[in-house]
């Protein structure tokens, strides 16, 4: 049988799997890793002994990865006068609610579903707020993740709750009961779905789409590379030749009897067979888009060889991919990857093996909830590391510096001025059609996959703008609206000639506050801040505007991005 | 030790035993080429400019569409693409069209990542980047990205992004203090300055306390990154930032620009536009309909690229033109065979042009065979044989690389470059 339309649905993603018969001249194939020589790995004995950073330093990388925010001058008093205090701040980090956006942070890195477009939109579902709309539906799976994981619920609910996170929006879109009517809150589909996590989530299934040719494998390959940290692309992959791509039956053939394609397709196609639930006949369908269709369910056989199945258990629906993925090992196996390489912010290598098999077993012990997992990874040694010139630091992998990413950038500017970056409701660092978030190192998904970890010069200009922007926020908030948690000690009347005294502990406030140091009041830091100080009131004679120039300065240190 | 191509040219003779190509304009060098790179989202039909297959039985053409020739480029010529035979007829000379380049996929997010890093994972620098980096240090911005996807992999302190709506400019002017919904009173200008002083004393003595490799190396970048945004701002007075999102011939404008004040080494442009929800050249539906005028304005966009580049002084050549690669590509191509809505789908082959110094030009590299599947190619000589390898994305990216002087087996694994196309 000859088609017009390519006989291409042996796709992951789109990627043809397997199919091997062209190998390299070398042996090799073009995906993978150049060899190097194998270095002589620490042992976790040896990863021990790793110097740890000082207390404050550790307190501002706890504060900021597990609530995006800098620790209180408060917070830091507390640890100075007891070192022992640090688990109990670690405890109520855990239990902050920001941790929850939070991890709603560090998976959207891993969904890639926050995209700046759907192909519906608020209006086609008769709407306004299109940014929200937009912002409600790429959100929708990493907030199911982040509720399980602030509440420690167990782990597995992530694929197999009943609920899911909706906007009064997206309740009101997609036809949802039980949505608080306020902001984002727990939901229900009421179009029969089975219950399944991020599994059943449009958001999910409309950020990763299929076609008829691709038949749900960029789905089965999206979840398998979330879920299980099992990406079929990065497989070796070439086409078979001898295929005719224009024969659908040859290619058919070819999927079922060539080895190099059957490697993938075996488990590769029973898994997409899961998704014909999510099958839209037009994708573009505001009314079909909004649904899920049990009827679909068995569609599969239009496009497949084989029915559901599970690396060869059988199932029928969302349901049981949902608890097959569960009962796999590789599940928690991936969430511990997944949280090792966001608190140290680099990839796993093969020297991790033995730090990320002591993780999983932190997250057994607890049961599968995710704040055991986080508190077992924020205690590796590697995250503890201090600034040494320990070969150690370097052979273990440790990371006694890493950069916030452009998520972290705005929640600490906002906790610590209260101004929140907006323009025409889209936040500012959350979005490219009229924001900066790939210009600050965040990544859009599509064009951008993943946040920068080293700064460029683009990030270091929105740090500025934002700076100033914030800097003259906090300084108008305090002054004018009795906001004053960034100047608690003088009412911007001193000046270093009338008060030179509050304006030392001002400025002693405000490195704790935004930088986590303690400096002293006859120190170079106060000194030099004391010298910006009166530079700038030599231009405009304004103490106010002097104290948000200095604002500013700090807000734009290199120790307010690198942490 | 591995080689790579400058152990290799060390000497003629030796290049010459080695069968390897030389340099056609050897007055530059290879470290100060530069490189623009036009990308063009949704997947474009070879079929209506590149691959003349009207014998080809399988292969839907165009009504109306022509064989036509200009030097050694034999090409589709249409009479609503006339901006199409003009480039033609003026750049021949300077043109490498290749054809049945395999790109191992059908989905536009794997295409475009294999297109340009030659890699499925997204987490690997492109090829502009790997290039750019290469000399990151001779440039305020080494790959500059107007528009379009990129990959900075692990080198993104060498890539920077300007923003489809005029981003990086109000950046630099402080115009974006505007952009908010709650207005700041501005501080006075002279502020910027002082800060920027002070800051830069802070920044260098924060780059120069770290006692470990990874302190040292995330505040040496800061440091770097800091200067480098200091110069930026300079920048925007002797080139204009605000049109590096728009057309084609205003994104070339400011890619010249870029280029020719040494700015940036590489620039990456987009067309019509990947940023938004813009389906690009996806054309399912009504393929001739969406192709056709995208082809005359993709071809009118680049005679004035060429234009520019001829026209504007180069920093080691006589002219931009003589020491810049232009890469033309798409992630994926079309179906051989209209669908039932007139639109054709995507198809794991493509094509792409090059334009430039150090390629061997005026002429067609590869084919399609009856089915419309990429001919195997002798990488070595880029002649269509049946002992060939396939034309792959990585082998043209292992080129684009050995072009610069970058050792491709350190970055793209077993995939050897199309030496073939190297002039």
């Amino acid at each position: 049988m000859r088609l017009h339309a390519p006989a291409l649905w042996l796709l992951v993603g789109g990627v043809t799997v397997g199919c091997s018969t062209e190998p390299k001249s070398d042996g090799t194939t073009g995906t993978t890793e150049p060899a190097t020589e194998p270095a002589p790995l620490p042992s976790e004995d040896e990863v021990a002994r790793i110097p740890r950073m000082d207390d404050r330093r550790l307190l501002t990388r706890l504060s900021l990865d597990l609530r995006g925010v800098r620790p209180t001058a408060d917070e830091l008093a507390t640890l100075d006068a007891d070192r022992t205090a640090l688990d109990g701040l670690i405890d109520a980090y855990l239990d902050d609610p920001r941790f929850e956006d939070r991890i709603r942070q560090i998976y959207a890195e891993v969904y890639l579903t926050r995209a700046d477009f759907f192909a519906l939109q608020a209006v086609d579902y008769g709407l306004s707020g299109e940014a929200a709309f937009a912002r409600a539906v790429g959100e929708e799976p990493i907030r199911l993740v982040a509720r399980v994981a602030a509440e420690d619920r167990p782990w597995t609910d992530i694929v197999t709750a009943d609920w899911t996170m909706a906007t009064e929006q997206t309740a009101a879109a997609w036809g949802m009961t039980g949505h608080s009517g306020d902001g984002w809150s727990a939901a229900q589909y009421t179009d029969g779905r089975p219950a399944a996590g991020v599994l059943s989530t449009n958001g999910m299934w409309w950020r990763y789409r299929s076609t008829d040719s691709n038949a749900n494998r960029k789905r089965a390959n999206q979840a398998s590379r979330i879920l299980l940290c099992n990406d079929y692309l990065v497989r070796p992959i070439e086409f078979d030749r001898d295929v005719d791509l224009l024969d659908e039956d040859a290619v058919n053939d070819a999927i079922s009897t060539n080895p190099g394609c059957v490697n993938c397709h075996v488990s590769l196609d029973p898994f997409a067979a899961y998704f014909f639930g999510f099958w839209n006949y037009n994708e573009d369908s505001w009314l079909e888009a909004a649904k899920y269709h049990p009827e679909r369910e068995s569609a599969w056989s239009q496009y497949l060889e084989d029915p559901p199945a599970y690396y060869g258990q059988p199932g029928n629906t969302l349901a049981d991919l949902g608890r097959q993925i569960a009962s796999d090992p590789r599940f928690p196996e991936c969430a511990v990857q997944q949280v090792y390489e966001a608190f140290l912010r680099r990839d796993k290598t093969l020297a991790d093996t033995d730090a990320l098999t002591l993780h999983r077993e932190a997250f057994l012990e607890a049961d599968l909830r995710f704040k055991g997992l986080v508190k077992s990874v924020v205690s590796d040694p590697r995250y503890r590391a201090g600034d040494s010139d320990d070969p150690l630091v370097e052979s273990a992998g440790a990371v006694p510096l890493k950069m916030v990413t452009s998520d972290q950038l705005a929640s600490q500017v906002a906790d610590l001025t209260g101004f929140e970056w907006s323009y025409f409701d889209y936040e500012m660092l959350a979005n490219d059609l009229i924001g900066v978030r790939t210009l600050a190192g965040g990544a859009d998904g599509v064009s951008v996959v993943r946040t920068a970890r080293s700064p460029n010069a683009t990030l270091v200009l929105v740090q500025e703008r934002l700076a100033e922007l914030a800097s003259v926020h906090a300084i108008l908030q305090a002054s004018e609206a009795g906001d004053t948690r960034l100047f608690p000690l003088v009412d911007f009347t001193e000046s270093p000639e009338t008060d030179r005294d509050a304006v030392v502990a001002q400025i002693q406030f405000l490195h704790a506050s935004i930088l986590g140091r303690d400096v002293a009041a006859d120190g170079p830091e106060v000194e030099a801040n004391l010298e910006l100080f009166d530079t700038l009131m030599a231009i405009d004679d304004s103490i106010p505007a002097a104290w948000a120039g200095l604002l500013m300065a700090l807000l734009r240190d290199p120790d307010f991005l690198l942490y | 030790m591995r080689l790579n191509r400058r152990h290799l040219l060390q000497g003629t003779a030796a290049a010459t035993a080695l069968g390897l190509p030389r340099f056609a304009r050897a007055d530059v060098p290879a470290d100060g080429l530069k490189f623009l790179f036009v990308f063009n989202n949704g997947g474009w039909d070879p079929t209506r400019v590149f691959a003349p297959e009207f014998r080809n039985r399988n292969v839907d053409m165009e009504l109306d569409a022509e064989e036509a020739t200009a030097g050694g480029i034999t090409y589709v010529a249409h009479a609503d693409r006339p901006s199409v035979s003009s480039f033609m007829d003026a750049y021949h000379s300077e043109l490498l069209v290749l054809n049945g380049l395999q790109v191992r996929s059908i989905a536009h997010e794997i295409c475009t990542m294999i297109a340009l890093t030659g890699d499925t994972s997204g987490f690997k620098p492109d090829f502009a980047t790997l290039i750019a980096s290469s000399t990151s240090t001779e440039y305020t911005l080494p790959h500059l990205v107007l528009d379009g996807p990129s990959f900075p992999g692990d080198r993104g302190t060498a890539v920077a992004r300007t923003g489809s709506q005029g981003q990086l400019e109000a950046l630099l002017s402080g115009d974006i203090l505007g952009w908010t919904d709650t207005p700041q009173p501005e501080l006075p200008r002279p502020y910027e300055g002082t800060i920027d002083e002070y800051l830069a004393r802070r920044v260098s003595a924060r780059s120069s306390i770290g006692r470990s490799v990874g302190d040292q190396t995330l505040a040496g970048a800061y440091a770097d990154a800091f200067g480098k945004a200091r110069d930026l701002k300079d920048y925007r007075h002797i080139m204009d930032f605000t049109t590096a999102g728009g057309s084609l011939a205003s994104q070339a404008q400011v890619a010249v620009d870029a280029l020719s004040t040494g700015l940036s080494r590489c620039v990456s442009l987009g067309f019509p536009g990947f940023s938004g929800n813009g389906l690009g050249w996806d054309s399912h539906a009504d393929n001739d309909a969406t192709q056709s005028p995208l082809f005359e304005g993709l071809f009118a966009g680049l005679g004035q690229l060429m234009q520019l580049l001829h026209s504007t002084p180069g920093t080691s050549g006589t002219t931009l033109a003589e020491e810049t690669i232009v890469v033309v590509q798409s992630e994926m191509g079309r179906t051989p065979q209209l669908n039932g809505t007139v639109g054709k789908d995507h198809w794991p082959y493509t094509s792409l042009m090059m334009l430039g110094p150090g390629l061997t030009t005026d002429r067609v590299v590869g084919s399609f065979d009856d089915s419309y599947v990429g001919s195997l190619v002798d990488l070595d000589t880029a002649e269509v044989t049946g002992s060939g390898r396939t034309l792959s994305a990585e082998a043209v990216g292992a080129a684009l690389l050995t072009l610069a002087d970058i050792d491709p087996a350190e970055h793209i694994a077993g995939a050897d470059p199309l030496l073939g196309i190297l002039g």
